[in-house]
């Protein structure tokens, strides 16, 4: 029984793992579709922004909102990178080594990084996207919501729960080592 | 730490190697190498009854504190 609750964490794990590697293989590529085909997307897939933008906007500006977009892009890659790294040693067998701590500890602070990547994005965007705009026009934006704050709680919970997958490493090494 | 594993010393007055002892106590050969070598936490006493039943002596033979 517990043999096969092994097997089965290893095998999803096995998937879920490849899927992270998609993942971090398709953000670059999409941030940079979207923003290279920015002036021809419906409407709905700029809502998204914190400011709203009629008018088409240049290859520069374009240019620039992409390397403002790597910001959050880069953390969510970090983070999926660590739960590539977590999934591979579950898929491996590790479920309560020093690594597999080390990887809740990174989560829990890449989630954290998160939210001030994305309220810097927020920030920087609107500036790009309204900079060519007439002056009283342009607009800066700073956003902080109730979804930002549950990030930030989910955070410091990953974090404790490194905390208590410290204990649980040791166990795992008292086991290990008793005879 | 202060215990002593003297296990080496039993297997060569019993003259039995270490692969023979793991496999009729049940455990694996690198388990029984991890607790010659003194890297062991702790020892089940179902495994020192399994290796003083093997090796015909007291636990004091094996375990000694220094």
């Amino acid at each position: 029984m517990e043999n096969e609750n092994r097997k089965r964490i290893q095998q999803v794990s096995g998937k879920f793992g490849f899927f992270f590697s998609a993942l971090i293989i398709c953000i670059p590529v999409f941030t940079l579709l979207y923003w290279l085909f920015f002036n021809s997307l419906p409407k709905g897939f700029t809502t998204e922004l914190p400011v709203l933008t009629n008018q088409t906007l240049s290859l520069s500006t374009r240019a620039l909102a992409f390397l403002v977009s790597l910001i959050p892009a880069s953390v969510a890659i970090y983070g999926l990178l660590t739960l590539k790294e977590l999934f591979k040693l579950y898929q491996k067998g590790i479920v309560f080594s020093a690594e597999n701590v080390k990887c809740f500890r990174c989560l829990g602070y890449t989630l954290i990084s998160w939210v001030g990547a994305n309220m810097i994005f927020i920030l920087l965007i609107s500036v790009v996207l309204t900079f060519n705009n007439p002056v009283g026009e342009r607009q800066i934006v700073a956003q902080f919501g109730f979804s930002d704050l549950a990030t930030l709680i989910t955070g410091a919970v990953v974090i404790l729960v490194s905390w208590v997958m410290i204990e649980a490493s040791k166990l795992e090494d008292e086991q290990a080592y008793t005879i | 730490m202060a215990i002593v594993i003297n296990l080496d010393m039993m297997l060569v007055k019993r003259k039995i190697k270490s692969n023979e002892l793991a496999q009729r106590v049940g455990i694996t050969e690198q388990n029984l190498s991890i607790l010659k070598t003194g890297k062991a936490k702790a020892i089940r006493f179902t495994t020192l009854d399994a290796i003083c039943k093997e090796l015909d002596c007291q636990p004091g033979d094996i375990l000694e504190y220094q």
